[in-house]
């Protein structure tokens, strides 16, 4: 997103032939950049949808065109926001390969780069979302849930037996915490400190303490 | 509204008696009859019924019967109001954990039995489950963040568990927060899907998950599935 829009930036109005749908996808892409970094920055009560359009260099009418309020907007951000960091954790996760400490570390390189990359989209999906309250329905569940590739074949490659059912999840869930506090301190800060801690908390049920230590200090 | 004299409206003990509803004793030490517990009341009802959003001052004063003026002599801000019932809250099942963790032996009996008493202590009151577990996110980063302290008020207590492993000394150094943390994010997973009352359906899942890391997955099984 970052790209395009300074792609677009460079660009002079009129002295190219931009075909419709590229210019209504990087209004849409502006709008959505805008949202994010406005409810990063002032908290989610604390933005209009004026403070949006202007941010995006846009109109209301441009605005309403393609979401019917704020929230609609916010939320549209939240779920590409999502779709674009657990895609490419699964990325990492695939390219490392089935031995399962290798692919956790890839994983969790991927989200923790991804982050600091976008650290509006991290603050606002992760701190400012919940703000919307019951408008999230069950997104925080299945934003979360949708990080479930990092642990794919855990279970088959784990040294420790007879694993409750769901630990997955239970996992998920407490990487989660882990993560939300770290971006709750500010930023995902120090990163090779958090990095240690994930990779050991997403082992530990699998392969044990011991093991899930060594690799987490790798 | 009416005036800003004590008592502007007659104490209603019976209707405040029922709320929280529970079995917790809630009604004893939440509804006494003073207003800054009338509004802490009425906080509570609203954040349940509306959410935390919908929770403005006039919502809180309509329903404790009180003006705007007095909810400002107790409270400078919504926010305020929330912390306090969340702390209130948060004290009584403090002392319910105390009271239980005292009464097992074992730990990781202890463990289950904390665990059934906060299940039950949220299941009894869906009202508070939700000022306690899934509000504190939407009230904003800062309500958060005390939320996730009082979550990991839990850790040393779960940390006493790791003697009971062979690699005592090779536990990452956060296992317990992540332990925690997960616990309480199934918990207030199910208070969101408006499943408070079924809270105590997730003991077992969630012992064997607490105790596997310490015991190993059969011991952790035998003592969630322990009648």
């Amino acid at each position: 997103m970052a790209d395009s829009l300074s792609e677009l930036s460079q660009l002079t109005p009129g002295a190219h032939p931009l075909r419709r749908e590229v210019v209504v996808r990087h209004q849409l892409e502006r709008i959505l950049t805008a949202v994010v970094e406005l409810v990063a920055a002032r908290g989610y009560r604390n933005v209009s949808v004026a403070a949006i359009v202007k941010q995006a260099g846009t109109s209301r009418l441009k605005f309403y065109e393609n979401f019917s309020s704020k929230e609609d907007c916010f939320l549209a951000a939240f779920d590409a926001g999502i779709e674009a960091a657990s895609g490419r954790v699964a990325q990492a996760c695939e390219a490392a390969g089935s031995e399962l400490p290798a692919r956790v570390g890839a994983g969790i390189d991927a989200l923790l780069g991804f982050l600091a990359e976008r650290p509006a989209l991290a603050r606002a999906c992760a701190l400012q979302a919940p703000s919307l309250g019951a408008a999230m329905g069950d997104r925080r569940a299945r934003a979360i849930a949708s990080f479930a590739p990092l642990l794919d074949g855990a279970r088959e490659s784990a040294t420790v037996s007879e694993l409750p059912a769901g630990v997955e999840e239970s996992v998920l869930d407490g990487l989660y915490w882990l993560l939300y506090d770290a971006l709750l301190s500010g930023s995902p800060e120090p990163v090779a400190e958090l990095r240690g801690a994930l990779v050991e908390f997403a082992l530990l049920p699998f392969l044990g303490p011991a093991s899930a230590r060594q690799a987490g200090a790798l | 509204m009416s005036s800003d004299q004590p008592g502007e409206r007659p104490e209603q003990p019976d209707e405040l008696a029922r709320l929280p509803h529970g079995r917790h004793g809630l009604s004893a030490e939440f509804v006494a009859h003073n207003q800054s517990q009338r509004l802490l009341v009425s906080l509570i009802r609203s954040v349940a019924a509306e959410g935390y959003n919908a929770t403005t001052i006039t919502a809180i004063t309509d329903g404790a019967g009180v003006t705007t003026r007095t909810f400002y002599k107790y409270f400078d801000s919504v926010e305020a109001c929330y912390l306090a019932a969340f702390d209130a809250a948060v004290e009584l099942l403090g002392a319910r954990l105390a009271q239980v963790f005292g009464s097992a032996e074992d730990w990781p009996l202890q463990v289950r039995a904390c665990l059934a008493t906060a299940l039950d202590f949220f299941s009894a009151s869906p009202d508070l489950a939700r000022l306690c577990l899934t509000e504190p996110f939407v009230a904003g980063p800062a309500i958060a963040r005390h939320y996730q302290e009082q979550v990991e008020r839990a850790v040393p207590f779960l940390r006493a568990g790791r003697e009971r492993s062979a690699d005592a000394d090779s536990f990452p150094p956060t296992t317990e927060r992540g332990l925690i943390g997960s616990i309480a994010s199934q918990i207030g997973r199910k208070v969101s899907a408006g499943e408070a009352e079924r809270l105590p359906d997730l003991l077992a899942d969630l012992v064997q998950f607490a105790l596997t890391p310490y015991l190993g997955a059969a011991e952790a099984r035998a003592v969630a599935l322990a009648r």
